[in-house]
């Protein structure tokens, strides 16, 4: 009878951490090989209290969960996603009150219905696959842009965008903020320098 | 000019000779059988010729295992997390425990934890050379490095001579050090005093250079996102791209003049024979 009531109660506990818990769905660029998804996996298991820590790297996805009292947010993740040396492409969090989050490609894409539009072209340094994910990525972030896409061969950024909520500026400095040179804004060294090295485009001289 | 007929036949038989040996011998690897190991996400891979059984770490199920060469697992050896490459001398397994920063070895029953000079970040490959441990500090971008007489580490991130960008496996072979610089797709070579000697592979397009092996044949390299193997001479000339029955290999072994190459996504090893 100790034993019933005994794994009852455990099995309670466990479905009431379940339910206190956010879950994170992370897609992750550049998840090639096993050193890397298992190099992801260790940098998210040094953070207390993370766990059920998956990776899939086929997809490129990374799954786990925390508890609802950390407040992880989206920048933390990225940070700790940016530490073992792979870029975001989103993240969805399910938190434990119901509410779903959704960041980058995955929450902010796609047209508002009759809503206005403009299209520029800007001109952006970089230099790979990895730039062109970080770039539109920051591009995307800002209020108003509706689509981003940067071209390698032409370092140049088409940005689709809503001229009443979006301003131009703003999205030079979004960019320049993650290491990458406008035709505005340069980047501050420090965000240059750490950029990945494959990443490190070559300057012009200020 | 005509010749006689025994004059013609000897000649024949020198070029048959001379065509037959040396550089213009058309002799190379050919594909030979494949060893299934289903379930087993392969990372590091040794042989031992003694015993003729594989060393195997299994990453992604956190273990070590032994297996034969019909693929049928003989002996789950130990827990681990994430082990990634070995390297087996004399008798002692190596192995480079990714998940929790350390080296261990197997002597028999015994399992000992190696004391560092440093601490690593992620330990992807181990070697020793009798008086000398090696180890690719994958995070940290570098090679923890030292002998009797002290830590003699090197290397930071970066992608000129002597840096390294995630190096995953490191191997001795005559005083000289060959390491697996995987995220600048090429090897290199340094000599006992960690002098940069030679940088092999870099223009061949390598994608993702995971694993080595050296001996007075060449260097091995494989080569993880084009699914290829890569064979040097010790001068850095290309002598055969291995690009058939391979599916993201991240280890190469040779032994009794076979090769064996371990397949992670395909969970297999494939055996090419020289002929």
């Amino acid at each position: 009878m100790k034993t019933i009531i005994l794994i009852i109660t455990t099995l309670s506990l466990a479905f009431a951490v379940h339910a206190q818990s956010d879950h994170f769905t992370v897609r992750v660029d550049g998840l090639g090989c096993p050193f890397c998804a298992y190099g992801l996996e260790k940098k998210f298991k040094e953070v207390d209290k993370i766990s059920d820590i998956k990776v899939e790297l086929q997809k490129g996805v990374l799954t786990y969960q925390v508890p609802a009292s950390m407040k992880m947010t989206f920048d933390q993740v990225e940070k700790l996603v940016d530490d073992a040396g792979y870029t975001t492409e989103s993240i969805k969090v399910e938190r434990a009150d119901g509410r779903v989050e959704k960041s980058g490609k995955e929450g902010n894409s796609g047209s508002p219905t009759g809503a206005l539009q403009s299209e520029t072209k800007l001109a952006v340094s970089g230099n790979c696959g990895m730039c062109k994910d970080r770039i539109e990525k920051a591009a995307l972030e800002v209020d108003g842009v509706v689509a981003a896409n940067w071209d390698v061969a032409d370092q140049s950024l088409q940005l689709t965008f809503q001229p009443d909520k979006t301003e131009l500026e703003a999205v030079h400095r979004a960019i320049a903020k993650k290491g990458h040179d406008t035709e505005m804004v340069r980047a501050s060294d420090k965000a240059y320098n750490g950029l990945h090295s494959c990443c490190k485009y070559e300057r012009e001289l200020q | 000019m005509k010749l006689k007929a025994p004059v013609f036949s000897f000649t024949l038989v020198i070029l048959f000779l001379l065509s037959s040996c040396g550089p213009n011998s058309t002799e190379s690897w050919q594909f030979s059988n494949e060893i299934p190991l289903e379930g087993v996400g392969i990372i590091g891979l040794e042989y031992d010729a003694e015993e003729e059984l594989f060393w195997i770490s299994d990453g992604d199920n956190n273990r070590l295992i032994r297996a034969d060469q019909s693929g049928e697992v003989v002996e789950d050896v130990h827990a681990f997390s994430r082990p990634m490459h070995l390297s087996y001398r004399e008798g002692i397994l190596y192995v480079a425990e990714y998940g929790a920063d350390r080296i261990v070895y197997i002597a028999g029953e015994d399992l000992v934890s190696v004391p560092l000079p440093q601490a690593p970040d992620a330990p992807a490959g181990v070697d020793v050379d009798g008086r000398r441990m090696a180890v690719a500090d994958f995070y940290n971008h570098r090679i923890l490095l030292w002998d009797e007489s002290g830590d003699l580490s090197f290397g930071i991130e970066g992608s000129e001579d002597g840096d390294f960008h995630y190096p995953t496996q490191v191997r001795f072979f005559e005083e000289k050090l060959y390491v697996a610089d995987a995220y600048n797709h090429r090897v290199q070579v340094f000599d006992s005093d960690n002098n940069h000697l030679k940088t092999i592979g870099a223009g061949d397009g390598m994608d993702a250079t995971t694993g080595i092996f050296v001996d007075e044949s060449g260097i091995y390299a494989t080569d993880f996102e084009n699914s290829r193997l890569l064979i040097y001479s010790h001068e850095g000339e290309l002598i055969q791209t291995i690009d058939e029955q391979l599916d993201k290999p991240t280890a190469v072994i040779k032994s009794d003049n076979k090769l064996f190459i371990a397949n992670y996504r395909g969970q297999s090893i494939s055996v090419f024979e020289w002929r």
